[in-house]
């Protein structure tokens, strides 16, 4: 990441009442990237949000941006703009007066005003509605609308605040795109809250991971995805089959790993030693079913099974205690029919294995899908 | 509806257009007189002086009602009930009793001048009961809770909702900024039916002007009163109260394209 940093938080901690919601919060963003903050509802997001635009005063520590201290600036003063989740358009405005009302508090001459509106709404391609009445616009018109009302300050930073959650899936694709065209165009820094992985991981340079206002990790989608931090970022980043299991063995950079189901290795990762409990992660696109090459972990027997084109998505059941999800290249439809028996398989250097965290999985295993593990 | 509503009001339109028998009465031959004498005789004036009078009332009302309403939807949950609380509690008492009470307040020999002659303020007991100021100052008191209530209505609706004031925020608007071009256009419904709610009842006020003005302040109300009760000329009070009934209704329809606009639920679909 080249360029100067646009967004610095520097040990920020935020208490509402007597609950400390963001815990020695730090992390920089550069000018002209496109982060976002992805985490579970209640995790932080976007109190952190709300401490850049200046609707929340930071309890602890300093927010900057381009260099410049903001504690203690109100949000009017601050060269941010937002997006709001219900995009929160003036009802008793038009889209025209919308739009234009950053530039008119500016006292900018109506002349300049029109000439700007008439660009920003060409930029979200609703030139034709500068004079429709906000509730005569459907749910994507109106995210447009605030997305105009925004960029047309020409912040240095554009904060969005899950945007898209409000629309449909199809709708949610389209605007995904357009603003990652809109963020190239305007080469200004976004910084953007979710907790849909999906999205965070299709749109972001860097994405930083929260938990219970603390930063799990800050990296690109491709770090997040292949090197994880912990259990817990793995498995909001991703989909991951996870096992509690006892580290018995160091042998040759790997470490052998008891689980209650099977025994298995590992790369050594820092945390390992002989007797700590780790928590062993596999990626369903990481397994194989049935093939004779190399030991079975374990066998299991097919208790479901999604073809989705290319992919077959398979639920293995080891016992009560333990199912397995599978992502299984294949094309015929014929393959792996319910109730077979399978061998499951996968490389040792497609697992990882965390130290166990206090707040861990009690169960031998538990499947955390993307959207479950989002506490939606 | 029909019953209390229409057939009174049908009736004193009818008989609005009848004639005035020469001992009171009425006489059943149509004729125009009692409006055309509305128009012509010195009696326009009073409505010209009421409509007045209920303008400033309701203006007064406004600008007073408006800060204490919003102090009370900004408030937190507990000030806010006890403030509410405060606001109604006069609707408990008959507003006679109360225009009684303001009598007592400010007579000649009331609380007011006794305080302010005992601390030696004044010398002289303040003559303040009986004036037109008297009169504006009843009528300001009896009507304030008519505007608080829809305006805090209004407001709550708009605190309800603290995103507007936030985008507002967001794009460069100060507190009075926000203040004029948000709030204030997104209460539009609550001043609209507070000022309605004030302005009815007083044109058609009449016993506020006649205790607290002791008959020196003619209003519309007293002097259609004084056709029907005094003059026995009921035709010609009918006219009157035709003539107000007619603004009314005017007032209504004008006021209604501003109050019928949900605002707030529709922005927010």
């Amino acid at each position: 990441m080249s360029g100067s940093v646009m967004i610095g938080l520097h040990g920020v901690t935020k208490n509402f009442a007597h609950t400390q919601v963001i815990r020695e919060f730090s992390l920089d963003i550069y000018q002209g990237e496109f982060v976002t903050l992805l985490g579970a509802s209640g995790s932080g997001k976007t109190t952190i949000l709300r401490m850049i635009a200046g609707f929340e005063e930071v309890s602890g520590g300093r927010v900057t941006i381009d260099g410049v201290d903001m504690t203690g600036l109100p949000a009017n003063l601050r060269p941010v703009n937002s997006v709001f989740q219900n995009y929160a358009l003036f009802p008793h405005l038009n889209v025209y007066d919308n739009v234009a009302f950053g530039l008119r508090i500016k006292k900018f001459p109506e002349k300049l005003i029109k000439e700007r509106v008439r660009e920003s709404l060409n930029m979200v391609g609703l030139d034709a509605f500068a004079t429709r009445r906000i509730r005569q616009l459907s749910g994507g018109q109106q995210q447009r609308v605030a997305i105009a009302r925004a960029i047309i300050n020409r912040p240095k930073v554009l904060l969005l605040d899950e945007p898209l959650s409000a629309l449909d899936l199809k709708l949610r694709k389209e605007m995904q795109l357009e603003l990652k065209r809109l963020h190239r165009e305007l080469g200004i820094t976004f910084v953007y809250v979710t907790h849909d992985q999906e999205e965070a991981m299709s749109m972001s340079d860097r994405i930083g991971v929260l938990a219970h206002g603390e930063l799990l990790q800050y990296a690109s989608p491709e770090e997040l995805y292949a090197n994880p931090a912990s259990a817990a970022v793995a498995s909001f980043v991703g989909e991951t089959n996870l096992f509690d299991g006892t580290v018995v063995d160091i042998v040759k950079g790997y470490s052998v790993i008891q689980t209650r189901h099977f025994l298995t290795k590992a790369p050594v990762a820092e945390g390992h030693a002989v007797g700590s409990a780790v928590v062993l992660s596999v990626r369903p696109e990481a397994i194989r079913l049935g093939d004779s090459v190399g030991a079975p972990i374990c066998r299991g027997i097919i208790m479901e099974r999604i073809f989705a084109g290319s992919l077959i998505r398979i639920w293995v059941r080891v016992d009560e205690a333990l199912t397995i999800q599978c992502l299984i290249h294949g094309t015929r439809n014929d393959e792996f029919p319910i109730g077979e028996e399978v061998d499951v398989i996968w490389e040792p250097n497609h697992s990882l294995a965390f130290p166990k965290e206090i707040k861990s999985l009690s169960e031998d295993s538990q499947l955390l899908g993307s959207n479950e593990s989002a506490g939606q | 509806m029909i019953v209390f509503f229409g057939i009174p009001n049908l009736y004193m339109l009818f008989i609005s257009f009848m004639q005035v028998g020469g001992y009171g009465g009425i006489v059943y031959h149509f004729t125009l007189a009692n409006y055309h004498l509305l128009f012509h005789w010195i009696e326009f004036k009073v409505i010209v002086d009421s409509l007045i009078f209920s303008v400033i009332v309701t203006a007064v009302c406004l600008v007073v009602a408006y800060p204490f309403a919003y102090i009370i939807a900004t408030s937190p949950a507990r000030r806010k009930l006890i403030l509410l609380f405060l606001v109604i509690v006069p609707f408990w008492t008959s507003s006679l009793i109360r225009t009684f009470a303001l009598m007592f307040l400010i007579s000649t020999e009331g609380f007011i001048n006794s305080v302010l002659l005992d601390f030696h303020i004044i010398h002289q007991p303040l003559n303040m009961l009986y004036t037109l100021g008297a009169t504006y100052l009843g009528q300001f008191y009896s009507m304030l809770p008519y505007m608080i209530l829809p305006l805090y209505a209004s407001l709550q609706g708009v605190m309800d909702h603290p995103e507007y004031m936030e985008a507002s925020r967001d794009l460069g608007a100060g507190a009075s900024k926000t203040f004029w071009r948000v709030v204030a256009p997104l209460t539009i419904p609550g001043i609209a039916t507070g000022s309605l709610l004030v302005f009815i009842p007083t044109l058609g006020t009449f016993f506020i002007p006649l205790l607290m003005g002791g008959g020196g302040v003619v209003l519309v109300g007293n002097f259609i009163e004084s056709q029907f009760l005094a003059a026995d000329n009921w035709p010609f009070g009918a006219a009157a109260s035709a003539l107000v009934i007619v603004i009314t209704l005017l007032l209504i329809g004008f006021s209604s394209r501003y109050m019928n606009n949900a605002f707030l639920e529709e922005g927010n679909a």
